[in-house]
C-alpha cells in the first residue's frame, strides 16, 4: 500500500493535504493520496482564483495593503494559521527574513536564514532551509540562476523582487510586520497546496511538490502531515467553496474527527476560530449558541467568493 | 404546574424553579416573535384573505404551522381547524363542542386558546363554538377558494395560534408561574395516573423544532446542519425515529412541503453525509424588516 518516492513513503490510505484517514477500500482505490474534500473541483477552483488574484496584486506592489484588500487579507488570515503552527512557523520566519534581506540587500544569506530556523543540529536546520528554498522554487518566488552562491543559484523571481518593493516602502529594517509576513507566507502556502493537490491527483509521481516539501520528516523518512495547520485551512476553503456562509462548532469538530484531530487539539483549533487565542484573524465571526459556537464567514470573503462565482458564470 | 424540570416551550431540561430554558428565555427570541406577531396582526387587518404564496409573513407562519400538522398529539386539533374552516366557508358558523372531538383528546383547552386569539367564540357553559365574522379562519377559507391546489393556508391557523400562545407564555413566565390552560400549554395534554400525580405531555418534536427554527432566526443564523439540530433535539429528548421525522419534515420529504429553507441539501462532512439547511431569502429579508422596525420604535 505504500510507495517509495525518493526518500519519502506515501500511504494511499490517507489524504496528504488534510490528514483524512480512509477506511473504505473504494475511497483508497478511486482517490489515492488525497480525499474527496481536498480534491473537490470547487476547492481547487477557489484556490486557483485566490492565488491568481493575489499574485496580480503582489506583482502590483500591494503587499502593504494586505489589511484593506479582501483577497490579500484572506491570504494573510490563512497564513496566520501556519505562522502559529509549531513546525510551520519557522518557514514563515524564513520567508519573512528572506523578503527583508532581498528588500534591503537584493540578496539573502544562509547565515541569517539559519538563525530563524528550528532544528537540533546545524545540519537539520540547513536541510530545512533547503526545503524552504525548493518550496519557494515550486511556488515561483525563487527561480534557477547561475553562480557559486546559493542566492545566485536560487535567485529571487521577478514576483519576489516586485513584492519586496512594498517592503522597502514600509521602511523595515529587521523583520516584516506580522500581518505582511502572514500574507506573504499565506500566498506561498496556498500556492503550494494547489501544486500539491495537482501532484497528488496525478498519482504522486516523482519528487514531492508544493507544500509537501515542507512537511516534517521522521528519522525513518516518513512524512507527517501538519494537520493542525492544513486541516482547518482546507475546511474553511472547502466550506467556502461549497457555497456555505455559516458553520457550527459541531460540524467543524465532526469534520476534524476522521482527520485524527480530537479532544484538546480540536479545542485548540476551535478556540483559534473563536479568537479565544492570541491569533488574530478575520476569517469568521462567532456567536455563542447555547452549548456550542456558531461561525459566520467574514462578509468581505463571502463577497470575494461571489465575485469568483460570478466571473465563472 | 410547570414548576421545573422541563422548559414549557421546547422541553429542554432545566433547573427546578425555572420555567424556560436559556434558548427560549433569550430576549432576542421574544423580541423577534413579538415583531413577527405584530407584523402578522397588522397585515391581517388589511388582508381579506391569507395569501400564503405571495405574502412572506403569512407564508412563514404557515410554514411553521406545517411543522405541527403531522404530529399525532395535534392531529385532533388539525382536524378541528379543518372542519371549522370548511364548514365556516359553507356558512355554518355555530357548532357544538362535542361535534369537534376527534379521538380521546380533550379539545376544550385548545378551544379556549382559539377563543383568546379571536379565531372562534367559545361558550364553555353551553359547550358551543361560534365563528365570528372577522375570524381569521374565514380569511383562510377565502384563500383556499381562490387557490385550492396544495395551498398551505390551513396550516396558517395552527402556526398563528401556536406562535401567539408562545408569546403569551413568554410574557406570563416573566411575571409568574404559568398554569395549565394558559398560553402554549393549551396544546399539551394532561393525564392523572393511579397514584394521583399529574403528567403533562407536550408535542416536543413540534415545539422543539419550532423553538429551534425561531431561535435560530432570532439569532440571525441562516444556515444550520443536521448535527446542530440533533444536538438541540437530543437535549430535549427528541431522538431516534422522532428525530428522523423532524428531519424529514424540515427537508420536505413529505407531501406537506414548506418553503422555510431555500436549500436543503445532503453534504459529505468527513465520513458522514448530513443534511444542511439554508433559510429562505424571503425570511431573511423579513427578519431584517422586523428588526429595523423594532429599532426605529
Amino acid at each position: 500500500m505504500t510507495m517509495s518516492l525518493s526518500n519519502i513513503q506515501l500511504s494511499k490510505k490517507k489524504c496528504w493535504i488534510c490528514g483524512y484517514k480512509k477506511i473504505v477500500q473504494s475511497e483508497i482505490s478511486s482517490l489515492p493520496y488525497i480525499c474527496s474534500w481536498c480534491s473537490n473541483e470547487h476547492v481547487v477552483t477557489l484556490i486557483s482564483n485566490i492565488v491568481s488574484e493575489a499574485k496580480e496584486l503582489l506583482r502590483g506592489g500591494e503587499l502593504d495593503k494586505c489589511e484593506d484588500i479582501d483577497v490579500l487579507s484572506f491570504v494573510a488570515d490563512l497564513g496566520t494559521f501556519g505562522a502559529n503552527h509549531s513546525y510551520f512557523k519557522q518557514f514563515s520566519r524564513i520567508m519573512s527574513m528572506m523578503a527583508v534581506q532581498i528588500a534591503l540587500q537584493h540578496k539573502y544569506t544562509p547565515e541569517r536564514l539559519l538563525k530563524v530556523t528550528d532544528g537540533s543540529s546545524p545540519q537539520e536546520r540547513w536541510e530545512r532551509v533547503l526545503d524552504c528554498i525548493k518550496f519557494l522554487m515550486d511556488v515561483e518566488l525563487l527561480e534557477q540562476g547561475q553562480g557559486k552562491y546559493i542566492y545566485e543559484l536560487y535567485k529571487p523571481s521577478d514576483l519576489f523582487l516586485t513584492l519586496t518593493t512594498s517592503v522597502e516602502i514600509a521602511d523595515v529594517e529587521k523583520e516584516l510586520p506580522p500581518r505582511t509576513a502572514a500574507c506573504l507566507a499565506g500566498y506561498a502556502w496556498l500556492r503550494g497546496i494547489a501544486i500539491t493537490i495537482n501532484w497528488l491527483k496525478e498519482g504522486a509521481k516523482g519528487d514531492a511538490k508544493g507544500i509537501m516539501r515542507l512537511y516534517a520528516k521522521g528519522k525513518d523518512g516518513k512524512l507527517s502531515v501538519p494537520k493542525s495547520f492544513t486541516a482547518p485551512i482546507m475546511y474553511i476553503l472547502g466550506h467556502l467553496a461549497g457555497g456555505h456562509n455559516e458553520f457550527s462548532e459541531t460540524e467543524f469538530r465532526t469534520w476534524l474527527n476522521p482527520r485524527g484531530i480530537l479532544g484538546k487539539d480540536a479545542d485548540f483549533l476551535t478556540n483559534i476560530l473563536a479568537r479565544a487565542t492570541q491569533l488574530n484573524h478575520r476569517l469568521v465571526n462567532f456567536i455563542y449558541r447555547g452549548s456550542t459556537l456558531h461561525f459566520k464567514f467574514n462578509p468581505l470573503y463571502l463577497r470575494m467568493r461571489e465575485r469568483y462565482r460570478e466571473r465563472r458564470r | 404546574m410547570a414548576k421545573g424540570g422541563r422548559c414549557i416551550i421546547c422541553g429542554d431540561r432545566i433547573a427546578i424553579g425555572l420555567q424556560l430554558c436559556d434558548w427560549c428565555r433569550d430576549p432576542k427570541f421574544e423580541d423577534v416573535l413579538r415583531g413577527l406577531i405584530e407584523e402578522v396582526d397588522s397585515e391581517l387587518k388589511q388582508a381579506s384573505r391569507i395569501d400564503v404564496k405571495a405574502n412572506p409573513t403569512f407564508s412563514l407562519i404557515a410554514d411553521l404551522g406545517i411543522l405541527g400538522t403531522r404530529h399525532p398529539l395535534l392531529a385532533s386539533f388539525s382536524k378541528m381547524i379543518a372542519v371549522l374552516i370548511t364548514e365556516g366557508g359553507k356558512g355554518i358558523r355555530e357548532f357544538k363542542a362535542r361535534d369537534l372531538y376527534y379521538g380521546q383528546r380533550d379539545v376544550k383547552p385548545f378551544l379556549m386558546m382559539l377563543h383568546d386569539l379571536g379565531l372562534v367564540v367559545y361558550d364553555a357553559t353551553q359547550e358551543e363554538v361560534m365563528i365570528p365574522d372577522d375570524s381569521v379562519l374565514l380569511k383562510i377559507k377565502h384563500e383556499l377558494e381562490a387557490d385550492p391546489h396544495r395551498n398551505p393556508a390551513a396550516a396558517f391557523a395552527l402556526g398563528y395560534a401556536t406562535l401567539k400562545s408562545i408569546l403569551k407564555t413568554l410574557e406570563l413566565a416573566r411575571q409568574r408561574l404559568v398554569e395549565y390552560g394558559e398560553g402554549v400549554t393549551c396544546l399539551y395534554s394532561i393525564t392523572r395516573n393511579g397514584s394521583g400525580s399529574v403528567r403533562m405531555t407536550m408535542p416536543k418534536s413540534y415545539m422543539a423544532t419550532l423553538s429551534f427554527v425561531l431561535g435560530s432566526w432570532a439569532r440571525e443564523f441562516t444556515e444550520f446542519s443536521e448535527l446542530d439540530l440533533h444536538k438541540f433535539m437530543i437535549d430535549r429528548g427528541v431522538m431516534g425515529k422522532e428525530f428522523k421525522e423532524v428531519l424529514a419534515i424540515l427537508s420536505c420529504a413529505f407531501a406537506t412541503a414548506h418553503g422555510l429553507y431555500e436549500r436543503a441539501s445532503v453534504e459529505h462532512l468527513g465520513r458522514i453525509a448530513i443534511h444542511r439547511f439554508r433559510l429562505s431569502e424571503d425570511y431573511i429579508r423579513l427578519y431584517e424588516r422586523i428588526r429595523a422596525r423594532q429599532r426605529t420604535r
